[in-house]
């Protein structure tokens, strides 16, 4: 099942975010071994020179990191993946705050909102 | 930079109508284009002149540097917008002629995708749904070993999972080497797959871009960028 | 011409003509020779053998069409063509591959139903008879030898008027159909040509023949009254009627050329031209 996209931007930016999702959300580990590019472009259901344009942006971005003669792995660099961690947390949050702002919400009612949502 | 596809401003007519009006665009190896546009604009008379189906009245197509003719036919693997075979014929004679008269044929990638597919070589080939027999066409298209594959509407008239498969099974036999024309008009379809598109209007060429590239320019998917190229006004400004 | 091509042609053709004409002959000789030899036969053994005759014969020339359909036409012709000119071989190469064993072996089997009873002479050689008058071969031998030569004549007629069709069919589908009249014109001229040559050669040879011939059917004839010069003379086939067939074939062909060419430009004006 290939990946959804939204075709009104370019493919390859999205794949970026959804390959930097997979390893911030620790769908892959740190070390661990991506998929030829060939085969992450049928999985994907994309063009394979789209694919590779994304992984090369991600490897210039460190996230990723290409073994010679073995292929492309996430990187071992933990704090790197901590850091991506921290601002993709950022921005949802900056997103949900926008929304509370914009429904009236105070910021001590946000944050109820945020643990009464925690126990549930 | 060398081209797999190379078209020189080509000319064609039919009497005194020109069906293609000085038409140029070259494709490099490895990449997947897409031709669109309306019917009977000339896309499969692009298609067949480039397959060598009809002769041209100007201009010049190569095909990894040699001119278009019998030599090409032998790198060029071809899918038809209809039947090639009939219906009381078995898959397995069907499979046999390619392996008999295709030198670059790959029997046993055939063999694979059969199984894969689930389709009986001993059955007829009138017994498989119309979904089936196009996706057997296709394994037989792209088992040659070619350096382009011309696939005219391979899409068309197939059930959304059968055009998904369709879909991944030409992504999956990608080859650097080689291109893929793929002419239709299920953009939605297709569109993830295509590094580029070719489109022609009024007989001579629109645009060829990068589909990428549409997309950050225009802000459309390439299909709404379709529609915007070539809308008609059917209703007179009444349609709101 | 390319060899695996018409090798292909011709084992497929091989394969669906020479039972049913195997079949006929074998019957037909069986039958001639219970006429022949059982003269007290009573008629209704003889009228059954005659219609099951019949039905084979029709059998045999209906198997015919549709090798000729089939081969030409459909593998040709029709949308199921485009697999065999995507291989990389000239069209022209193409189209003669299938269409030249077509022509040589389906030519073969529509004269030998033809002309029959040159082969039940044959057969009757071997037995020491001839099956078709029940007479000793001694005396028929000339008349014999003449039919096997009239054979082979009426077999270069049928050949030719094929090849000139399949000459036609390629001069206009070799080239870009788009210029369907001016290959038409093209093709008529070139039929009007080998009609005319085919005409004065055969006209000549036939003639030579014609008069061995009648040579060999009066000596027959003085020899055994038995024999009336009308049977043996009858058995001439296409030579006695070579004007009426030229004609004919001419203005089929004729007719044919006109339908498929008001079919393409219908075709041209909807925009939906075939490869060929």
């Amino acid at each position: 099942m290939s990946w959804s996209f939204d075709e009104t931007r370019p493919l390859f930016q999205q794949i970026v975010e959804r390959i930097t999702v997979d390893v911030v959300s620790g769908k892959f580990k740190a070390g661990d071994k991506l998929p030829s590019v060939r085969e992450y472009a049928v999985e994907a259901g994309v063009n394979p020179n789209t694919m590779q344009k994304a992984l090369s942006a991600l490897e210039e971005s460190g996230l990723i990191v290409t073994q010679r003669n073995s292929g492309r792995y996430v990187t071992e660099d933990g704090k790197l993946i901590a850091d991506y961690r921290k601002s993709a947390a950022q921005k949802a949050a900056k997103d949900y705050l926008d929304f509370t702002k914009s429904a009236g919400l105070t910021l001590e009612e946000a944050i109820e909102v945020l643990k009464e949502a925690e126990s549930k | 930079m060398s081209y797999n596809v190379e078209v020189k401003n080509i000319v064609k007519k039919y009497g005194s109508k020109t069906v293609i009006d000085d038409i140029s665009f070259n494709i490099k190896p490895g990449t997947i284009v897409g031709l669109a546009s309306p019917n009977g604009s000339g896309k499969t008379t692009l298609i067949k002149l480039i397959a060598d189906f009809l002769t041209l009245d100007g201009g010049e197509i190569t095909i990894d540097g040699q001119k278009v003719g019998p030599a090409t036919k032998a790198i060029v693997s071809y899918l038809p917008d209809h039947e090639l075979f009939s219906s009381d014929e078995k898959v397995s004679n069907a499979v046999k002629f390619y392996i008999d008269y295709h030198k670059d044929f790959d029997a046993e990638k055939c063999k694979q995708y059969l199984k894969t597919f689930k389709i009986d070589e001993n059955a007829k080939i009138g017994s498989l749904s119309k979904g089936t027999r196009e996706i057997f066409m296709l394994i037989l298209t792209l088992s040659r070993d070619a350096k382009l594959y011309l696939l005219d509407e391979p899409l068309a008239n197939v059930d959304p999972v059968n055009r998904e498969a369709i879909v991944t099974t030409i992504l999956k036999e990608f080859k650097e080497d080689a291109s893929v024309i793929i002419s239709t008009h299920l953009l939605n379809d297709v569109e993830t797959i295509l590094d580029e598109v070719i489109m022609i209007k009024e007989n001579k060429l629109f645009c060829h871009k990068s589909v990428e590239e549409i997309r950050e320019e225009t802000g459309k998917s390439l299909n709404d960028f379709f529609k915007e190229t070539f809308k008609v006004d059917w209703f007179g400004g009444d349609n709101k | 011409m390319n060899s695996k091509l018409a090798l292909e042609t011709t084992k497929k053709l091989l394969l669906t003509n020479i039972p049913s004409v195997l079949v006929y002959l074998v019957f037909q000789t069986l039958a001639n020779f219970v006429d022949n030899n059982y003269i007290k036969a009573s008629s209704y053994v003889l009228g059954a053998l005659d219609l099951i005759s019949i039905v084979l014969y029709a059998l045999c020339i209906a198997v015919v069409v549709m090798s000729l359909l089939k081969t030409l036409v459909m593998d040709l012709f029709s949308e199921k063509s485009y697999r065999y000119y995507s291989l990389p071989y000239k069209k022209s190469v193409i189209i003669l591959s299938k269409a030249v064993p077509a022509i040589i072996i389906e030519g073969l089997m529509v004269t030998v139903l033809f002309q029959g009873e040159s082969i039940q002479d044959l057969i009757g050689l071997m037995f020491g008879k001839s099956s078709y008058t029940g007479q000793p071969v001694e005396v028929l031998s000339e008349v014999v030898s003449n039919r096997i030569s009239i054979f082979i004549l009426n077999y270069m007629i049928i050949v030719t008027i094929g090849f000139l069709v399949l000459l036609a069919f390629v001069i206009s589908r070799s080239f870009d159909p788009s210029k369907i009249i001016r290959n038409l014109v093209l093709a008529i001229i070139i039929e009007a040509l080998a009609n005319i040559i085919l005409y004065f050669v055969i006209e000549n040879i036939s003639a030579i023949y014609s008069e061995k011939y009648t040579e060999a059917v009066q000596k027959a004839v003085q020899v055994s009254p038995i024999l009336s010069d009308k049977e043996l003379y009858a058995s001439a086939g296409l030579i006695a009627y070579y004007n009426e067939i030229v004609t004919a074939v001419f203005v089929l062909i004729m007719i044919a050329e006109l339908i498929c060419a008001i079919n393409a430009s219908r075709k041209l004006a909807d925009k939906r031209l075939n490869v060929v």
